[in-house]
């Protein structure tokens, strides 16, 4: 069915780009001249991104205590063939002001009819994990609560209807981290930006106890965990001379592997009231993997440390949620998967949204749902997850 | 499935952007689109078109217009 007028779409999974004074503008002077800064580059620097290569006279980067990162956005630019589109970073003012202004934003959300949004940060990587590789923790920490402060005071307090208040934590640091959900707990946190696999980052797995005091404290909340893929740090590289297509073709893989991994952890058994969206990682993978995780669990669950009695898809219909850009496949088995764990998402600015053309795309990928389903899919599922309800 | 290896640390695959060049021919086609849409519309769709295509106007011009205060470098 097309999508009513009174549906309001509500992404899951939106990206801010921090400006440039952001953190010049929150950290102690103390701090100001090595935390992150833009500065124009000399053609020398190397990027600490990526593949290590040099990063191109002119262009701004990111700074962090003396290393580069060329973080800004690859250069995809309209008119330029795909096979000159590289790596280089865009400048601030090669971006849309909705990148980096709530204002431009919210404008650009409009024309999108898109009513509100979750904000990942971009310059952090999309769970803060940069911060958690400096040697200096109380930079670290520091950096992670400007973040904060930055997306809570600029973005979300102007538009409280607009932008679903979350945040990063100082996760290599778990009472600091609980320490943080108290720090802004006045704010109403509904979500949280999390490592889909911190064990990548050196940290203790979901299948450990570590992180129990944590799920504890957003169970309790009501806090949403979101796990947006890459955020391990890790990609499928499946060949040295494989094309960039068939790892970004398996990004998903990697939101299975979270949701396998906390399938057959205990983190719900201890938690049964936390709540978990996988974000960016698609939908229609789901019914497969339920279907391959409980044969897995009939099968090999008595020999191993996994919970005896619940299968891995109860725990899936209890605490988990996705979400798509596009996902038809996903959408025409959504009852295999269940219409109420169905968000959608924008991933506005990337530009694999389809701004300004939402409403349109949605109505094209919803013509076979029922309104109801349609209306669930794309607002009030994510409504009821993020506690945001419609301002009245 | 190969092996996961790390890859720079980064979630940079994700950081493809929404560039002024990039949107703006987004919001040219979208213009060129309605303008086809006006043209054989009945009077009574017209409005809600000419809307749409006043409101993208409105951006292409705010986006034109450059960078905002907020991309200021210190």
């Amino acid at each position: 069915m097309p999508l009513e007028d009174h549906v309001q779409l509500v992404s899951v999974d939106d990206h801010l780009i921090e400006r440039p004074n952001v953190w010049r503008d929150r950290l102690p002077q103390k701090l100001r001249d090595r935390g992150p800064r833009i500065v124009e580059a000399t053609g020398e620097e190397t990027d600490q991104y990526g593949f290590g290569q040099k990063v191109t006279k002119g262009n701004q980067v990111w700074m962090l205590e003396d290393k580069v990162y060329a973080q800004l956005g690859l250069n995809a630019v309209a008119g330029k063939p795909r096979e000159e589109i590289g790596t280089d970073p865009v400048r601030f003012d090669e971006m849309i002001p909705g990148c980096y202004d709530p204002k431009a934003r919210v404008q650009d959300m409009d024309l999108d009819g898109v009513q509100a949004a979750a904000l990942f940060p971009s310059f952090p990587r999309f769970a803060g994990t940069l911060f958690g590789t400096l040697e200096d923790r109380e930079l670290a920490l520091l950096c992670t609560q400007a973040w904060n402060d930055y997306v809570l005071d600029e973005w979300c307090a102007p538009y409280p209807d607009r932008f679903i208040p979350m945040i990063i934590l100082p996760h290599w640091d778990i009472e600091q981290s609980i320490a943080e959900l108290k720090r802004v707990e006045d704010r109403d946190i509904r979500a949280v930006s999390f490592p889909e696999n911190p064990a990548k980052l050196g940290h203790p797995s979901f299948h450990s106890a570590h992180w129990d005091p944590l799920f504890a404290e957003l169970a309790e909340r009501e806090i949403v965990t979101c796990l947006h893929f890459g955020t391990s740090g890790q990609v499928t590289l499946t060949a040295d001379d494989a094309p960039m297509a068939v790892m970004t073709t398996l990004m998903g893989t990697n939101s299975m592997a979270a949701m396998a991994d906390l399938l057959f952890s205990p983190v719900f058994h201890k938690h049964p009231n936390l709540k978990v969206s996988l974000s960016e990682g698609g939908v229609g993978w789901i019914p497969w993997l339920l279907e391959r995780a409980d044969a897995t669990w009939e099968r090999h669950r008595f020999y191993q440390n996994v919970h005896q009695t619940v299968r891995p898809s109860e725990l899936f219909h209890s605490n988990i949620w996705g979400c798509f850009i596009v996902d038809e496949y996903g959408v025409d088995n959504r009852n295999a998967i269940g219409v109420d764990r169905l968000t959608w998402e924008c991933d506005y600015p990337h530009s694999d949204s389809y701004w300004p053309n939402s409403r349109k795309v949605v109505t094209e990928m919803m013509r076979e749902v029922p309104n109801d389903e349609v209306e669930k899919i794309v607002e009030t599922n994510a409504r009821e997850l993020f506690r945001f309800p419609r301002v009245k | 499935m190969e092996e996961h290896q790390i890859l720079g640390e980064s979630d940079w695959d994700e950081q493809d952007l929404l560039t002024i060049d990039e949107a703006g021919e987004r919001l040219e086609q979208e213009i060129a689109e309605l303008d086809k849409a006006i043209e054989a519309a009945d009077d009574s769709a017209v409005p809600v078109l000419r809307q749409r295509r006043d409101a993208i106007e409105t951006i292409r011009a705010s986006i034109a217009a450059g960078p905002t205060e907020l991309a200021r470098i210190d």
